[in-house]
């Protein structure tokens, strides 16, 4: 049962990946970050320590399924940072839609602060503009999705534990 | 317990990136790898990919060289006419792609595509890809089904370019001149390397590569944008727009090997007249 759930949520990582890169070959601008939204899902759901292992395999994901990222490693690195913060926000009870989106939105900094750095310390053009919609909308999309992939982790907690 | 696995997954990643920054040890084959596995479901997933009519014209190109007839016929041919029309494609071999998959975006822009051509239509690592309008990119990584391009305006991409009808000769990147500040999105730094001027408007076209890899010579690469003069430096530096937009690219072409500097005559045996 245990295999058949980290199956599923690798499984679901992928998938996440292959949609982004795909909406972007269909000139859809901009695509949110669907790998991020995942990742602060399951920390909101499981804690900063969980949320980092999450973060750390979808960020292996993203840099590995092509066309990837260059280094190897630098987005899994950035990714685990944004899930183990936001894993620091869980809390138990009901959770608010907006409270999500702030989350989602500050584990979108995160990520794509890294990427800011990177691109500055090469000297390289930076469009906080197009960054900060991008962003945005990963949070929105969040609000929406994060409900979904929870009740789903609460399905398997439910069928394991009766 | 759990921490302890999480550490050294963390280890182990911090590893991996400073192995592939350090370029110690090729880590290609762990790439090489995911994309076996992931390019085949990215080249179904991708649009126009299961196309049949597209695969034979890219098969007719790739068999048959670069000759407009072999490709005519099917929905669009007409964009794949106007890229073989391309200055300096003339008498390259070239394979037909489409893109299939736009990495994450960078802070300005796309940065990586993948191409639904691999390792087995003859894509190799360090060759150019263009478009109709001109110059996309080189591959960096080929796997037996799919191929990653890196694009004209990551940073990581610097051309060396001829400007303007003298052609002057430059360098064009996607990070910021010697002494320059940073181009605008959407922008590419370009700076000249001999004395020479430069005026906006000017075409830039690639100056060519040693060997004629990854770059071939005579592909467009956009327009001077804007000069500006260093002060304390030899030659001017300044912007150019690139001709392609790599936010919209759909059919480009793998440029496999570079035109012979002169060609060959093909001979033909006759049968010889009777004495």
């Amino acid at each position: 049962m245990r295999v058949v759930a980290l199956t599923g949520r690798g499984a679901a990582l992928v998938v996440a990946v292959l949609l982004g890169v795909g909406l972007g070959a269909r000139h859809v601008a901009p695509v949110p970050d669907l790998v991020l939204v995942l990742v602060v899902a399951w920390s909101l759901f499981r804690g900063p320590a969980a949320g980092a292992v999450a973060g750390l395999a979808g960020g292996w994901v993203v840099d590995l399924v092509p066309p990837g990222a260059q280094p190897l490693g630098t987005h899994a690195l950035a990714y685990a940072l944004a899930g183990l913060l936001a894993g620091r926000a869980r809390h138990e009870g009901p959770v608010a839609a907006a409270r999500v989106a702030v989350v989602t939105l500050g584990a979108a900094a995160v990520v794509e602060g890294v990427d800011v750095v990177r691109a500055l310390a090469v000297s390289a053009p930076v469009d906080l503009g197009a960054v900060g919609v991008r962003a945005l909308f990963t949070a929105t999309v969040g609000a929406l999705v994060v409900p979904l992939v929870v009740r789903a982790e609460r399905a398997v907690v439910r069928r394991r534990f009766g | 317990m759990r921490r302890r696995l999480l550490l050294a997954a963390v280890a182990l990643t911090v590893l991996a990136l400073l192995l592939d920054l350090a370029g110690v040890s090729d880590l290609g084959p762990l790439r090489r790898a995911a994309a076996a596995a992931l390019g085949p479901m990215e080249r179904l997933t991708g649009p126009g990919a299961p196309d049949p009519a597209d695969a034979a014209r890219l098969r007719a190109v790739v068999t048959g060289g670069p000759s407009s007839a072999a490709v005519t016929g099917g929905p669009s041919s007409a964009a794949v006419d106007r890229l073989l029309a391309t200055p300096g494609v003339g008498g390259t071999r070239l394979v037909l792609a489409r893109v299939v998959a736009v990495g994450q975006s960078g802070p300005a822009g796309p940065e990586r595509v993948t191409l639904d051509v691999g390792a087995r239509d003859g894509v190799e690592v360090d060759r150019a890809v263009v478009a109709e309008q001109g110059l996309v990119g080189r591959v960096v990584a080929v796997a037996p089904w799919t191929s990653d391009v890196l694009l004209v305006g990551s940073p990581a991409v610097t051309v060396g370019v001829r400007v303007g009808a003298a052609g002057v000769l430059g360098e064009a990147s996607g990070a910021a001149a010697p002494g320059a500040s940073a181009p605008d999105p959407g922008t590419l730094s370009l700076s000249l390397v001999e004395r020479g001027t430069m005026a906006a408007g000017d075409a830039v076209v690639t100056l060519g590569s040693v060997g004629g890899r990854p770059f071939v010579p005579g592909i467009r690469v956009g327009t001077v944008r804007d000069v500006r003069t260093a002060v304390g430096r030899l030659a001017p530096s300044g912007t150019l727009v690139p001709a392609v937009d790599t936010t919209a690219l759909d059919l480009v072409a793998v440029l496999l090997a570079p035109a012979r500097s002169t060609a060959r005559p093909v001979l033909t045996p006759t049968a010889a007249p009777a004495p």
